[in-house]
């Protein structure tokens, strides 16, 4: 794989006011699509504090009223109520908290994870690569969402933890391929011996001096994997094996809200927007960065 | 060739053994089978007992050899609320998620290709733009939205379509729409980048130099040359298509192994849970192995590579 010149992007990233001028050179497309995912993520982090009313609390004279309602008891509802009267701002808040969480902690575990056995592939070469490259390639062959099921069919649902590193270990085999062919053309240009003639040991070698090389192609990936993160998570709460009751996830809001299109389509309207919004912006941004990290591909041909 | 053939077909039975072991110590090392299945207040007394008629009490070798020994005879194991052979329960489920992925299939291939071409063709103008923003779409509507959208705007608000069944023709629309959206976005792109390539490349300009018409140019030389990396995404299109159609077949109520898949998770039926993951891998490793096949039939190139050892 063809890639710039290492100093070049090593003086990129550490230049604050260059990746300034990138975002407000960035297309009002892309800026947009920032804005939708900065109010995501400041509704993830401050959900408990902003949403109107407690997430769980029911009103059974208030149900299935549309946005902008008053409810019996006077309270306003701007997305209106579910099925049990539940204000549904406050549950898309609650519920966007709890996807971003599962999102970013998983992405970020499957990252780290994949990366690192990446580099154990590519540090002990030998009969260690080849067991990780043929693991690498049988999950490549395999769709993830079924490796999933099959371990919540033994597991159980209802253990957060568990779904949330099970969620995230999707696309590992990606991060693996990415770190382990980047670093064995690290090694190749040289530098990597060189500081390790120097006395470096292995941990300072990877770390200080390969991991910021190959840094550009990692955030790449983590910005395709993002989203789809986001879309495992919700497709398995929606189908009723990923997030449970009381906690609730985007996915969890539009399965409920299936069963009510005919007299009250926001229930599942809100949250799927939500979902197609925020994946969209992903999308979006990730291509964008693609382009300003990595100079030798261009979506223009 | 043949070597390369061989090899192919020795990496294929590799991997059906590592799926074969792979869900056979999912089952056994992440936890319990007995106690997952049966009630929390179950008497210990009774959770030994099935251990042992099950054979759960032997050494982790002898159950994995016995394992092999019965699925080599079709013995997946039985359903655990009506003792039937899980094989079956899932092999009655098997034609209608084929129908569902087949006709999903030639959609993404119909609707992908062309738009694909189209947006190639005329690249950098507003038709190109359209075209890659309904891609971007279309690859980012996550498909149970896209069902949702699909049963409130055909079946609730036009009243065109029924939500739910299975028995008609026109109830395919909705879930091959659900389905194959993605995966044509994804076709889309990649054929048009692919054209792009293509058309730049030095024997176009030949092409070209020689008085071909760009049309002819278009469809009997630069597509044939473009359409050969598509097959590989082709092949990963039946991954995707599998894992989309448990999720498309639970939004429309479609009888087919996806649905059965998350009922059996849901229910913790592990026989047929490790019957539809074999089944399912199976279906993946022989499509690889087919894309692998398919290049050696199509394209010259490879064929000449891989007889002198690539």
């Amino acid at each position: 794989m063809a890639y710039a010149d290492p100093s070049e992007a090593f003086e990129r990233r550490s230049s604050t006011q260059v990746a300034i001028a990138h975002v407000i050179a960035s297309p009002v497309i892309v800026k947009m699509a920032m804005l939708w995912l900065i109010m995501i993520l400041f509704i993830a982090v401050t959900a408990r504090w902003i949403m109107p009313y407690d997430y769980q609390q029911t009103a059974l004279l208030s149900r299935l009223l549309p946005p902008g309602a008053t409810g019996a008891s006077g309270d306003f509802h701007l997305l209106g109520t579910d099925h049990l009267g539940r204000d549904l701002l406050s549950r898309l808040f609650s519920s966007i908290q709890l996807t971003m969480l599962v999102a970013v902690f998983g992405t970020f575990f499957g990252a780290v994870v994949g990366s690192c056995i990446g580099f154990v592939a590519a540090r002990f070469r030998g009969w260690v690569d080849d067991v990780i490259m043929v693991l690498v390639d049988f999950q490549a062959s395999m769709p993830f969402v079924i490796i999933a099921l099959s371990v919540i069919a033994v597991m159980g649902t209802g253990n957060m933890l568990l779904f949330i590193l099970l969620v995230g270990f999707q696309g590992w085999e990606r991060y693996a391929r990415i770190s382990r062919g980047m670093t064995l053309s690290a090694v190749n240009h040289g530098y990597a011996a060189a500081i390790r003639l120097l006395g470096a040991g292995t941990f300072r070698v990877y770390l200080r001096h390969i991991l910021p090389n190959i840094l550009a192609a990692l955030v790449v990936q983590v910005s395709i994997n993002f989203p789809e993160t986001v879309i495992l998570e919700t497709s398995m709460s929606f189908l009723g094996v990923g997030i449970q009751p009381p906690n609730t996830s985007l996915g969890n809001l539009l399965s409920y809200g299936r069963d009510y299109l005919l007299n009250a389509w926001w229930i599942a309207g809100v949250p799927g927007c939500a979902i197609f919004f925020t994946t969209l912006s992903m999308s979006i941004v990730g291509d964008w960065l693609r382009d300003v990290l990595d100079p030798t591909t261009s979506s223009g041909t | 060739m043949t070597g390369f053939v061989i090899r192919k077909l020795l990496r294929t039975l590799f991997t059906l053994f590592l799926v074969v072991t792979f869900v056979f110590f999912v089952l056994r090392l992440t936890g319990d089978p007995v106690s997952a299945m049966m009630p929390d207040d179950t008497d210990p007394a009774i959770l030994d007992e099935l251990r042992k008629q099950w054979g759960l009490d032997r050494p982790l070798g002898v159950q994995y050899l016995e394992y092999w020994f019965n699925l080599l005879q079709g013995d997946f194991g039985n359903a655990y609320r009506d003792g039937r052979p899980a094989i079956e329960i899932v092999a009655e489920r098997v034609p209608a998620t084929l129908k569902l992925t087949l006709t999903a299939f030639a959609f993404i291939v119909i609707a992908g290709f062309p738009l694909g071409i189209f947006a190639a063709v005329n690249r950098g103008t507003a038709i190109d733009r359209a075209i890659m923003t309904i891609s971007v779409t279309g690859f980012s509507l996550p498909n149970f939205f896209l069902g949702i959208l699909l049963i409130f705007l055909l079946s609730v608000t036009l009243r065109l379509l029924p939500a739910y069944g299975s028995d008609h023709w026109y109830n395919l629309i909705m879930p091959v729409i659900t389905l194959g959206t993605a995966g044509a976005a994804v076709i889309a792109r990649f054929v048009r980048s692919s054209m792009l390539e293509v058309l730049n490349a030095p024997y176009i300009r030949a092409c070209r130099a020689r008085g071909m018409t760009e049309r002819a140019i278009i469809w009997t030389v630069a597509l044939p040359n473009a359409a050969i990396p598509t097959i590989t995404i082709m092949g990963f299109m039946v991954g995707t298509l599998i894992g989309g159609s448990i999720v498309t077949e639970t939004v429309f109520a479609w009888p087919g192994i996806g649905r059965l898949l998350i009922d059996a998770v849901t229910a913790r039926e592990l026989a047929v849970v490790q019957t539809v993951v074999m089944i399912t891998a199976a279906s993946m490793v022989f499509a690889n192995l087919a894309v692998d096949l398919l290049y050696l039939v199509i394209d010259p190139r490879r064929r000449y590579a891989s007889g002198t050892g690539e």
